[in-house]
């Protein structure tokens, strides 16, 4: 029986999947899925969207494995390409209502299973970050969850560097100001 | 140094740069309102760090599967989807891909092989030459006969600045030409396709 310690290593399904063994690429989906979803979610403000976008991710993973160069983790380079397909869905999006109406349904969401101590924290941003647009959302994603420095979320996200800033300025003005509006209002 | 609450907001949204913590602190130390916002700063920060982990559908495992198994058995038809996925981007950059499209590469295999042959090219030409020379010389005289009358503006374009400023002014619209030409050919011969996706 396998324990913990014996789990193979990212590092070693991402070889046997690059060899053609679905097998260890379904492990990688069935350790990643979670967090791929969620990144999608954040990006895109709705279930389907978010499914659809972390699916086309893992195919493009699996198409695009002779091209990862080990540079960075497995997740981190899924976390881009979710980011990117997410972005991608956002923006394809078609009505001004319906987006409202996902960010609204998107507050009766299930919390984000992260950290277990702080999950009205989590809570409370998942609900800031709604304001935010999809793009500055994906790019706060990038820079702040995976730590990419500028130069590696304008690759990712196919923006020039200094849009980058620029969304990450906006992004943490416009959270900062909810967030102090929140204070305001809970005090 | 800090001393305005605006420039220790726009300390805050840029990302709190070291250069300037030092004189950030120092304002912040005085001012509460900055305070309260170093501190959101913070928090929204400290959230920022949890992992986005959202536990996914039921059945998106086999899903993505299911649409990996379609993927390769597109992948494993070969031929035109093999080296349409040789075109694809982003495997080659963008100039290296124009030169991959097919018109391109047929024009290269063709001046290649005429500059090869141009010995042979020349000799075919020199021997018909004499045979063409002739043959316009009976169409010149049978047109003279006729007297056609050349318009004056036409023979304008005979003087070498004003070809030469046609040329230049031509060879703009063939650079557009030959880029629009290698976008169709892009879209026609090297875009992606990946089955089982659902259509937005």
């Amino acid at each position: 029986m396998e324990t913990a310690d014996r789990q193979p290593s990212d590092d070693a399904l991402v070889e046997a999947a690059r060899r053609g063994d679905q097998g260890a690429f379904r492990v990688l989906v069935d350790r990643h899925r979670d967090h791929a979803y969620g990144v999608a979610l954040q990006i895109t403000r709705s279930r389907e969207e978010a499914e659809d976008a972390a699916q086309e991710a893992f195919v493009r993973a699996w198409l695009g494995l002779a091209r990862f160069r080990g540079e960075s983790t497995f997740g981190t380079w899924l976390h881009r390409i979710v980011a990117r397909r997410a972005l991608d869905h956002a923006a394809a999006r078609r009505t001004h209502d319906k987006r409202e109406a996902e960010i609204e349904a998107a507050e009766m969401l299930p919390e984000p299973s992260g950290d277990r101590r702080d999950p009205l924290l989590a809570r409370r941003l998942w609900r800031l970050m709604s304001r935010l647009d999809p793009r500055q959302r994906a790019v706060v994603d990038l820079f702040y969850r995976e730590e990419l420095p500028v130069r590696d979320v304008a690759e990712a996200l196919s923006m020039p560097e200094n849009t980058v800033k620029t969304h990450l300025r906006r992004a943490r003005l416009a959270l900062r100001e909810a967030w102090l509006r929140e204070e305001g209002a809970v005090r | 140094m800090i001393s305005k609450c605006r420039e220790f907001e726009d300390w805050l949204d840029d990302g709190r740069p070291a250069v300037r913590e030092a004189a950030a602190t120092v304002h912040a130390a005085g001012c509460e309102r900055c305070r309260a916002a170093l501190a959101s700063v913070r928090s929204v920060e400290a959230a920022l760090a949890l992992p986005a982990d959202v536990p996914a559908p039921a059945g998106f495992t086999d899903a993505v599967m299911q649409r990996v198994g379609a993927a390769e058995a597109q992948r494993a038809q070969g031929g035109e989807a093999s080296w349409r996925r040789l075109l694809s981007p982003p495997r080659f950059s963008l100039c290296l891909r124009f030169l991959l499209q097919p018109e391109v590469v047929a024009s290269v295999l063709f001046f290649a092989l005429a500059a090869w042959q141009w010995s042979s090219i020349f000799l075919l030409a020199s021997r018909l030459g004499p045979e063409l020379a002739l043959q316009a010389d009976a169409l010149s005289r049978a047109l003279a006969g006729h007297a056609i009358e050349v318009p004056g503006s036409l023979r304008v374009l005979a003087s070498p600045s004003i070809m030469l400023g046609v040329v230049a002014g031509a060879l703009p619209l063939f650079l557009w030409f030959s880029w629009q030409l290698g976008r169709w050919s892009e879209r026609a011969f090297a875009t992606p396709r990946l089955v089982g996706l659902r259509p937005r």
